[in-house]
């Protein structure tokens, strides 16, 4: 296995390309004062998309444990965000750090018999699972409302510092969420998890604690994708089960993960990028048509791309434009 | 109480239809097919139209129907999904979903959001037993379900073509090493399963509402019937989806309506955990 | 393999192009629109279900709102301050989903800089929208929203056509009560959804003040498709009376269910899907003297400027679209009736002009009467109940608007 770091501006210097972030952050930093306020909550949703998949791409790319249903822990958090703000009238911030972790004690607690499961037993367990706790937060009428849903506090600010605000909020957790992937994917716990998507019981022989190394992959990806899902009951102020915990949204995840690549650092953004706005272009345009459009785009995708979008530019046609660098890794041990 | 078993036993049966074809193309071919309840969904708008314009009853029409998407289900699998197969099991998840999103569209596209229903003469008609009232039509439903499983169960036990099946799911490289056509094995086996899917949509059709928008909550089942009676195990199926409706009436009965999808969840859950061969099942190929 | 890669970097050649026509939208480069260059325009946006599980409603909404812009525009336009301002509704499809309707609502107010916003079907989705356009201080005309948490967050924005969801779903239990024999047990059974729920818990309380014992009282999830389980609970526990506060595929499967399993009630009531016409389509016979809850129907007797009576109405719709009006379709028109009137009145399309205009509003329409309350909430009309007789529907409650007698208690299923 290779993987391909990409770096858009490859063989130029470093002071250049530190010039070329900078750009980039102050294109970022612009957007919400600029653009149009759908616009704005276009690219909030897309970062919001970015954490869930770069979630996914954890515990399913790098750990080879394919969590479909992990919208679960989107679900959990907008909850939890949402019962403590509005219940228990706790600041925004706190009551978000503590869905986090929420989120991700739910996965730990859970990934130890789950994880058992293998393949794609764990898919349908984890669909299950997602499915079991939209029903069980439907019916603790008295937490969450139940089917009628939960209103969160309306913040006060006019809309466009309103939406500015949401807008960074959610940019800063995407771009933590990528830095902690891309440090996960050098780090020995990051080798760890991709010995036991290339051979679980290797791993074990070779010393990694299996079990452990997966609920805590497992609970690092819940801990964002709650955290994402905080950020989306506070934005939308109302939130209610079938929304949240939509196996729709979990598929999609899965959609974006593998047209960007699988177990890359960068692939999830790509992926995230071209389904986000690509779909804004589609509906704007095709109302009629747009699941099909998708459907097809679909298709497309797994017969000709299967490896993702990332892997396309490792192609030397296509590859010159990105300019890639190969990095070698240790490969995993075969028995 | 006797009524409530009568409700269940008689659930079972279509549940048992819906989950069965699922069950056979996961254990087959270790895809989870989410274009399953678009499949029923389809074939519900088939009988709808045979109904409404020719008036063939829809008990007479799954003939038609299933032979319909068996030929469907074939191209689907031979020029399409075989590129793919064996590859990572979300890969083809990921495929069969695309196929969903085109067929809902479709359905929108033609017949818009409409709500229709097939109403033969003798619906709503039943048996009665003292107390206990048998609906003649989910009877009906459960003799195809038992019928069709049974014949199902025949021909992968009997038949060349169904043993050969049998042999690629348990072993695809042994089975083309003694000379079987795995393409056209998994192309059968597609075909096969969307046949089975349309005998639940017709007759799916007489007891539900026929929307665009029917087919997600059927696939939610079919996940739990295949997972319970486990995968690729025809009869396993209609243990599958009597179990489910048991618990589910009985989720209502004993804990009230709102419980009735979590009592089944939980044991969907237990389940896999515990026994993921499935409650009758024995391992399968995919467990490897 | 060769080939393969090649179809890969054109896929992937069209993905960066796609993607640079995206950046050049986003930035307005192409695709830019007029807005309101003639000025005497005003524009509409309306975010509705074209697809997912409430792309019916959604459909019959948008009728309402497309019959009274082409009424409108074929007199001219709206009269505001002296001149003559023609409508344009921008629609986008909210898939059914609350999200997608938020963002939508959003689209419509900073991209397509729309005036007025015409809110979604149903009282979940409304919620979510509306708190967009209360942020952006647009007004939203909410024709199909009754719940009254919607209204009871204190939004200045916001307008809700339809009187309240607990007051028109007791009509039953007011029509229960005028019907000899007297109705002692009742079972209520209701999906877990916003509006479902809020109609079924003001219902059972309604009832037991009015001294009927609810004997059955059961919450089923959304999307349900099997309720024999219940209507066995039903049959036990006694009742004398069904009713629920489902949705149209609830109501369809509800009476299937009665009939199938014999449950001989003497009134099986539902809410708004009896009176929609795909009821009778789809239950045929079964239908019969099944009775519902509607808003509005074209022998409501109610009449005001602009369309008329209820009757002229209906004639216009039937005019269109070759069948009679549901309140679906008259409560959308009427929202934008509303807003018409409260533009002339005004004088300016100025949103805080219109907005103490719609304030003031007191009129009666075609529709209802209609007078927005402190919280924007139309609460001043009166519902209808309604019985399927012959395949068609007919009035049986208030008395003053009542076509025929109701047929009660409706014969057991063997003897019709």
């Amino acid at each position: 296995m290779m993987a391909t770091r990409l770096t858009f501006l490859g063989k130029i210097s470093r002071p250049l390309r530190l010039i070329a972030y900078a750009a980039l952050a102050i294109l970022l930093g612009l957007i919400p004062f600029t653009a149009d306020g759908y616009w704005v909550r276009v690219c909030t949703n897309f970062f919001m998309f970015v954490i869930m998949v770069e979630g996914v791409n954890i515990i399913s790319g790098y750990t080879g444990y394919a969590a479909l249903g992990n919208v679960v822990f989107f679900g959990i958090g907008a909850y939890v965000t949402a019962i403590l703000m509005s219940t228990f009238g706790l600041d925004f911030f706190i009551a978000l750090i503590l869905a986090g972790i929420v989120a991700g004690a739910f996965a730990f607690g859970l990934g130890m018999p789950i994880l058992r499961t293998k393949g794609h037993y764990f898919v349908m367990a984890t669909i299950g699972l997602n499915e079991l706790v939209k029903q069980v937060v439907s019916n603790l009428d008295s937490l969450t409302g139940g089917g009628k849903g939960i209103s969160l506090p309306i913040p006060s600010m006019p809309p466009r510092i309103n939406y500015a605000f949401f807008y960074f909020v959610m940019l800063a957790i995407a771009i933590i969420c990528v830095f902690v992937v891309y440090r996960l994917s050098k780090s020995k716990f990051g080798y760890g998890i991709r010995c036991i998507k290339a051979n679980e019981q290797a791993a074990g022989v070779m010393g990694i604690n299996t079990t452990m190394y997966k609920a805590l992959a497992w609970t690092l990806s819940a801990f964002f994708t709650g955290l994402a899902g905080g950020v989306y009951a506070y934005w939308q102020t109302f939130i209610e089960p079938p929304v949240v915990f939509d196996v729709v949204f979990a598929i999609k995840m899965f959609l974006m993960l593998l047209l960007g690549g699988q177990g890359t650092v960068l692939g999830p953004v790509i992926g995230t990028f071209v389904v986000e706005f690509l779909g804004e272009l589609i509906w704007g345009h095709a109302a009629d048509l747009q699941l099909g459009i998708l459907g097809t785009l679909v298709i497309v995708v797994v017969l000709f791309v299967p490896q993702g979008l990332v892997e396309v530019t490792r192609n030397k046609t296509i590859g010159r434009i990105f300019s890639t660098r190969r990095v070698k890794e240790p490969q995993p041990v075969e028995f | 109480m006797l009524q409530q078993l009568v409700n269940a036993l008689l659930l079972g049966g279509i549940y048992a239809l819906v989950g069965v074809g699922f069950s056979l193309i996961y254990g087959v071919m270790n895809i989870i097919n989410l274009a399953h309840g678009a499949l029923i969904m389809l074939a519900a708008y088939t009988t709808f139209w045979v109904f409404q314009l020719y008036g063939v009853d829809p008990f007479a029409s799954i003939v038609i129907s299933m032979a319909l998407f068996f030929v469907i289900g074939f191209i689907l699998q031979k020029y399409i999904v075989n590129r793919v197969v064996g590859q990572n099991v979300l890969m083809t998840m990921v495929l069969t979903y695309g196929f969903e999103l085109i067929a809902v569209n479709f359905a929108l596209y033609f017949w818009h959001a409409d709500y229709r229903a097939v109403n033969p003469t003798y619906a709503g008609t039943g048996l009665e037993i003292g107390d206990v009232v048998v609906p003649y039509i989910k009877l009906g439903i459960l003799t195809v379900a038992i019928v069709l499983t049974s014949l199902l169960y025949l021909f992968m036990t009997r038949t060349k073509i169904g043993n050969a099946i049998q042999a690629t799911s348990l072993n695809k490289d042994a089975a083309q090493l003694v000379g079987i056509d795995i393409q056209y094995i998994y192309s059968f086996t597609y075909g096969l399963s969307a046949a089975l899917a349309a005998a639940a949509g017709t007759l799916i059709a007489i007891v539900y509402t026929v929307t665009p928008s029917m087919e997600g909550g059927f696939l939610g089942k079919a996940f739990v019937i295949a997972i319970l009676g486990g995968l690729g195990n025809s009869l396993g199926a209609i243990v599958g989806g009597v179990v489910l409706a048991l618990a589910e009436t009985f989720g209502v009965v004993v804990f009230g309506a709102a419980y009735q999808q979590i009592v089944g969840y939980v044991i969907f859950l237990l389940v896999l955990i515990v026994r993921p061969c499935g409650l009758v099942g024995r391992r399968f190929f995919s467990e490897l | 393999m060769g080939s393969r890669i090649r179809f890969r970097e054109w896929f992937f050649l069209l993905a960066l192009l796609v993607m640079v026509g995206l950046m050049m939208e986003g930035c307005g480069l192409i695709g830019q629109q007029a807005t309101g260059a003639g000025g005497n325009v005003v524009k509409i946006g309306a975010a509705l279900s074209a697809t997912g599980a409430l792309a019916r409603e959604g459909e019959l909404m948008k009728r309402g709102y497309e019959l009274w812009k082409d009424t409108v525009n074929e007199k001219g336009g709206i009269d505001v301050g002296g001149k003559k301002y023609k409508v344009d509704i921008i629609y986008y499809d909210d898939k059914g989903d609350a999200t997608t309707a938020g963002k939508l609502v959003e689209k419509l107010i900073t991209e397509d800089k729309v005036d007025f916003i015409m809110a979604p079907y149903s009282s979940g989705i409304t919620a979510a929208a509306s708190a967009i356009s209360e942020k952006y201080q647009k007004i939203m005309i909410a024709p199909l929203a009754n719940a009254d948490s919607v209204y009871s967050r204190g939004f200045k924005y916001l307008f809700g056509v339809l009187y309240p969801v607990g007051e028109g779903f007791g009509l039953h239990i007011d029509y229960l009560n005028t019907l000899q024999p007297k109705v002692q047990k009742i079972a209520i059974i209701y999906p877990d959804d916003l509006y479902p729920t809020t109609a079924a818990e003001v219902v059972k309380k309604k009832a037991e003040g009015a001294g009927m014992r609810v004997v059955y009282f059961q919450k089923f999830p959304k999307g349900t498709q099997d309720l024999s389980a219940l209507i066995s609970g039903v049959k036990s526990s006694g009742a004398e009376a069904l009713i629920t506060s489902g949705y149209f595929e609830d109501n369809v499967l509800m009476v299937k269910t009665a009939k199938e399993l014999k449950l001989n009630v003497k009134y099986l009531g539902g809410m708004g899907a009896p009176t929609q016409p795909d009821f009778v389509k789809t239950l045929g016979k079964n239908a019969e003297y099944v009775i519902g809850m509607s808003q509005w129907e074209p022998t409501s007797g109610w009449k005001g400027p602009f369309f008329g009576s209820s009757q002229d109405y209906n004639a216009l719709y039937k005019k269109k679209y070759n069948e009679d009006a549901t309140y679906y379709t008259a409560a959308a028109s009427a929202g934008g009736l509303a807003l018409q009137l409260a533009l002339e009145k005004a004088g300016s399309v100025d949103t805080e002009k219109v907005r103490t205009a719609l304030r003031a509003l007191d009129v009666e329409t075609f529709f209802t009467p209609i007078k927005f309350d402190d919280t924007g909430f139309n609460r001043s009309g009166k519902g209808l109940i309604v019985q399927i007789k012959d395949g068609k529907l007919n009035i049986v409650y208030p008395e003053k608007l009542a076509q025929s007698k109701g047929v009660f208690p409706m014969p057991e299923w063997d003897k019709r």
